[in-house]
């Protein structure tokens, strides 16, 4: 399909984070066909499947053959299948993020081939509002588990705030409701990994030098995987977990 | 003029498929309607932190992120035992009443009425939301833009963005607010109000003045007897955040009432192998394929079947309404497939009535919007009605909220078998030997499943939302004799 639409298009935009970068379907790519079947067809509490039907690509019924598309083991990006010229990002790209790549389609004024259209090269913190302050931490709380104090930036307080790490053009919505961003946006202009950024910018600040002190601070982290490559699995370096 | 076919495209993934095979004497021999997409949302949740879920499971569909954004919180509550405060519940309540104003709206105006209000022969290119404008005036259409625009404001006023909101968590929501935006609020919902009182007044213009369009909406062709299922309050009357879930058999007795957490015990769902979708019914019925009637576990959970499953609406509008409705179609349940646009505008009238009374409510700019959960998580189930059915969300975690395993039963799915019948009962009765097959014909086809407001995005948990869709039959030696599609 993406083929098809590539040979016939003039233009070809990843529009969205499910082009652009798997987004969250990409996490499908921690697991596989058969694990992902096992779990809808015959595991789910309500399924009533006593023997062990899965859907089929060819099915034979009285009348004729119907047909199904196959399920893959890996969620690929647009990118990794056909030749992209641009990227919107965000789940979902905002008004004005889609406004703004309009306008270039429409006035013809087209920026270089790969450009990701955002009103931003730079991170989410430089439009959040929030105060910044010095980053050190001891300790990681998830969001259910305090208030956070309004007006100061979250990372600060010990929430895990993606806006480091990516790309901003939201206005830092999130954040301004008192949520952490999760990092819909992709990476910042020139970051090749997300995932791998964040990590690095996280190690930077976590107030420590003892490795069992910084492991007890690390371990309040639940999902490392699943947070960090929220929405960039598919695109990463990592792409996928290695089917058993 | 340059005609350009992308024919290859409707191979689309993520659509409806509809094949109708036809006998020698070209009536129908059978139909399947198959769903050729899934995205494996109850696996990949596994691993995830409890509290992200309502984030991710969200994704599943941009066209109702919200109902999924609740139903998760919600499962949250019962996830880390935590009672959310009561400003938090009325503020969650408000921005959903708010969301249905909005879907209904897209419902009626952009996908249901090009076919009542263009007429069902109308071509293609003018039964759409612009030949709707063009017919029923520019004021009308402005008004359905701007109740949508304002109504996303609102939802992401309080819910901290406009598609996919931010704001849930086990125990409340993570943002008040403040007493200009109050006042914003309660201006729209008042003229949300005006605006489901207006909607009501051209159906009431358009369909149930013209006697051919009454006639199609009680004829045989487009009904179906099943069970109805929607959600009640304590005094059994509707309610789209919480309460029970309560079903009433084809004669209108109630026939179970549960909370949340017993939904597994009155539910199953049944797998085909030529479709990726599963086929819920009721358990204690059981699965006896696709036929209607008390004998058979196929239930139905769309605007109708709820005001079916229910003793009434709580706002005075919304029941003057409801009570109309049901003289009018000779008493409840109403089985007539395509009265569940007409319920879907009671309901938007209703979620706009909600909205006024939730906005004037003094603790709704409260601040104490959270409770912070202090026991060890493990088990929730959470439920809302989504628009187009009961959707349920359920998690087992760890003890460190980590999840374990998820089972989801979505707005639509709820409804797979009763649309599939009710397309395979329309193609029966509407393609018969010897006669033509026209466009006009296969949209009275679509007539029969569009009340369900068919999101398979929703569905089988994959994009791209709104129904794309392909129909194709085949004749007796399986050859393809005709093929429409629709958004594809």
């Amino acid at each position: 399909m993406a083929k098809l639409l590539r040979a016939k298009s003039k233009l070809m935009i990843a529009y969205g984070s499910c082009s652009y970068e798997g987004c969250i379907p990409g996490l499908s790519n921690f697991y596989d066909r058969k694990t992902t079947f096992e779990r809808a067809y015959i595991e789910t509490p309500t399924t009533d499947n006593p023997e062990k039907i899965f859907p089929q690509t060819k099915v034979k019924v009285p009348e004729g053959e119907l047909e199904l598309p196959e399920f893959y083991d890996t969620v690929k990006t647009l990118g990794q299948t056909v030749d992209v010229d641009y990227i919107v990002p965000g789940c979902p790209p905002e008004e004005k993020t889609t406004w703004l790549a309009l306008e270039a389609l429409i006035t013809g004024k087209l920026p270089p081939k790969g450009t990701v259209i955002s009103h931003s090269v730079k991170a989410v913190c430089d439009e959040c509002p929030l105060k910044k302050e010095e980053k050190r931490i001891k300790k990681f709380y998830r969001p259910y588990q305090i208030i956070p104090e309004p007006e100061k930036c979250l990372l600060e307080q010990g929430l895990l705030c993606y806006g480091i790490a990516t790309r901003g053009g939201c206005g830092a919505l999130c954040p301004q409701a008192n949520m952490p961003c999760t990092g819909c946006y992709g990476p910042v202009e020139g970051v090749v990994d997300q995932g791998a950024h964040f990590l690095s910018a996280l190690a930077s600040i976590i107030d420590s030098n003892d490795p069992e002190e910084i492991q007890r601070i690390i371990d309040d982290i639940p999902d490392p995987a699943g947070t960090f490559y929220r929405y960039s699995l598919a695109d990463s370096l990592l792409r996928r977990a290695r089917v058993k | 003029m340059k005609k350009i076919m992308i024919d290859p495209v409707t191979r689309l993934e993520g659509h409806g498929k509809i094949a109708i095979f036809l006998k020698d004497d070209g009536s129908v021999a059978n139909v399947y309607f198959q769903v050729p997409e899934l995205r494996g949302f109850e696996k990949f949740s596994e691993g995830r932190a409890a509290e992200d879920m309502p984030q991710i499971t969200q994704r599943i569909c941009g066209v109702c992120p919200e109902a999924h954004h609740m139903a998760s919180t919600k499962a949250l509550d019962d996830l880390f035992h935590v009672e959310p405060t009561s400003a938090a519940k009325k503020l969650r309540e408000l921005l959903y009443s708010s969301f249905y104003v909005t879907d209904h709206t897209t419902h009626f105006y952009i996908l249901a009425g090009p076919d009542f209000v263009m007429g069902p022969d109308a071509p293609p290119a003018e039964r759409n939301i612009l030949g709707v404008i063009a017919k029923v005036g520019l004021e009308l259409g402005g008004a359905v833009i701007k109740t949508r625009h304002e109504n996303h404001w609102v939802i992401q006023t309080i819910g901290g963005r406009p598609i996919h909101p931010c704001c849930g968590l086990p125990g409340g929501v993570s943002k008040a607010i403040n007493e200009e935006e109050r006042e914003k609020i309660e201006e729209i919902a008042k003229q949300s109000v005006e605006f489901g009182k207006l909607s009501l007044k051209v159906f009431d213009d358009i369909v149930l003045k013209n006697k051919e369009y009454l006639g199609m909406v009680l004829s045989d062709t487009f009904t179906h007897r099943t069970y109805y299922m929607g959600l009640v309050d304590e005094n059994n009357k509707v309610n789209f955040y919480d309460g029970r879930v309560r079903v009433v058999d084809p004669d209108g007795k109630e026939f179970i009432k549960y909370a949340p957490r017993d939904y597994v015990k009155h539910l199953a769902e049944h797998v085909e192998p030529w479709t990726y979708l599963k086929f819920p019914y009721l358990k204690k019925v059981g699965w006896k394929g696709f036929i209607d009637g008390k004998d058979s576990g196929v239930y139905r959970a769309t605007p109708l079947s709820r005001l079916n499953a229910a003793d009434g609406m709580t706002t005075p509008l919304a029941q003057e309404e409801y009570e109309k409705m049901y003289s009018t179609l000779g008493g409840k349940p109403a089985h007539y497939t395509l009265a569940t646009h007409w319920a879907r505008l009671i309901e938007l009238l209703y979620a706009a009535e909600r909205m006024v009374e939730l906005v004037q409510d003094p603790e709704i700019t409260s601040t104490d919007i959270r409770t912070i959960p202090t026991a060890k998580p493990d088990e929730g189930v959470g439920i809302v009605e989504a628009p187009r059915g009961t959707l349920t969300h359920h998690y087992i975690t760890d003890e460190r909220g980590v999840i374990k395993k998820c089972n989801l039963i979505v707005g639509t799915t709820n409804n797979y078998a009763a649309f599939y019948m009710s397309v395979k009962k329309a193609a029966e009765h509407l393609i018969k030997p010897g006669k033509e097959i026209t466009e006009g014909l296969l949209n009275r086809i679509e007539m029969a499943w569009r009340p369900y407001d068919l999101c398979l995005a929703c569905a089988t948990h994959a994009l791209p939302g709104e129904l794309p869709l392909e129909v194709t039959i085949y004749d007796a030696q399986g050859n393809e004799v005709k093929k429409l599609s629709q958004g594809i």
